[in-house]
């Protein structure tokens, strides 16, 4: 009796030594965390953006080979012709975000992914600002990406039309809030959105439209602008890309 | 005919909308039924990785990689862990992509319960 009275005693104390123990082993398990990924040859959380060669990039033969075939494609005709699902979801995305909006108008959870009216209805960790008003015409809608912090979500998607550049969707991610990284292969980098390193993809053909996606990469923000086109050409191109160093420019200010 | 393909997409978001509906969206959850960590995005296949670590607090400590894989949904699952008598867990989430001339970090997740399926865990 005495002995399990003695034990009731030293719960208590033992928990709060656990639960101590919990917040340190936290910060050393993450540590050892990174050697294990670092191990696997992964880019590390919070690394930064790098530059390497394509012989220095780890993966899947048949994924660099496939890259590079594309890359090469790109630079003789302008594009890739492959079909591209994506090219014909944004082209259908301003028909068929009111039936997201329909199916979620009773759903206030910050944490669900669908679709806002507003950036303002969206529980962000930071303050996202986006495209350029007079540059959608129409905005759709805006939405969630990335992980959901206590303070809310490192990054969204601006969903619009613009009459240049076609069916679009703007993505931010915070490097800050996410911990991202990222390697480039530099023979394939530019820097043609202000300076920033920029990695262009145009893809698709005439069943599925076409996809202009450009990303773009600073210490703070990782983003991506992708329209979408019933048809190619360069002016295209070009029109995109200013879009682009456009929406740069406004979260810059 | 495009006006039915247009609701069938629309009917396919019916139980989903903590899957990423509209972009990539990342998330663990421990000590819920599984340990796990995921990347998703509804319909919208990527070439995705997750490192899932899970440690108990009485040592027991391992890793789950799922490699590269086209998918909408990259799942590095422990099935039933969260069930177990070890009880308590931590999972640490590690979630790439590999995409056109880049390997790309997109985020950590970390959870000690539900974590985001709180609300949906206490839906009727």
């Amino acid at each position: 009796m005495k002995r399990n009275v003695m034990i009731m005693a030293l719960l208590p104390a033992a928990l709060a030594l656990a639960a101590q123990d919990q917040t340190k082993s936290r910060e050393g398990q993450e540590k050892e965390n990174l050697s294990m990924l670092a191990a696997l040859g992964l880019p590390l959380p919070g690394s930064g953006i790098h530059l390497i060669s394509s012989q220095a990039m780890k993966g899947p033969k048949e994924i660099q080979s496939k890259n590079s075939r594309m890359f090469f494609e790109q630079k003789k005709n302008g594009y890739v012709k492959e079909e591209t699902p994506r090219a014909q979801q944004l082209l259908e995305f301003r028909n068929t975000a009111p039936y997201q909006y329909k199916k979620y108008e009773e759903n206030h959870e910050p944490w669900s992914t669908h679709l806002r009216h507003s950036i303002a209805d969206l529980k962000m960790a930071y303050t996202f600002i986006g495209a350029p008003v007079n540059e959608m015409t129409p905005f759709i809608g805006v939405a969630p990406i990335g992980v959901y912090r206590e303070e809310g979500w490192s990054g969204a998607v601006q969903f619009f039309n613009n009459e240049a550049a076609g069916s679009c969707a703007f993505t931010e991610n915070n490097v800050k809030v996410s911990h991202a990284a990222v390697e480039l292969i530099e023979q394939a980098i530019t820097y043609d959105i202000n300076g920033k390193p920029t990695l262009t993809l145009i893809k698709g053909t005439n069943t599925t439209g076409y996809l202009y996606d450009i990303q773009w990469f600073d210490p703070i923000f990782f983003r991506q602008l992708e329209c979408a086109n019933k048809e190619y050409s360069a002016d295209r191109t070009q029109k995109i890309m200013d879009l682009a160093k456009r929406i740069d420019s406004n979260n810059n200010l | 005919m495009k006006k039915i393909a247009m609701l069938l997409c629309a009917g396919l978001f019916f139980n989903s909308s903590y899957a990423g509906i509209n972009g990539m969206t990342v998330h663990s959850r421990a000590n819920c039924v599984n340990n796990e960590s995921i990347t998703w995005w509804l319909l919208n296949p990527n070439n995705w990785r997750v490192i899932s670590i899970h440690k108990s607090v009485d040592g027991v400590s391992h890793l789950i990689d799922t490699g590269y894989y086209v998918t909408w949904r990259q799942a590095a699952v422990h099935w039933g862990e969260g069930n177990s008598p070890q009880q308590y867990w931590q999972v640490w989430g590690y979630h790439y992509l590999s995409g056109y001339m880049n390997n790309y970090y997109f985020a950590d997740t970390y959870a000690v319960d539900c974590n985001i399926y709180n609300g949906w865990w206490d839906t009727p």
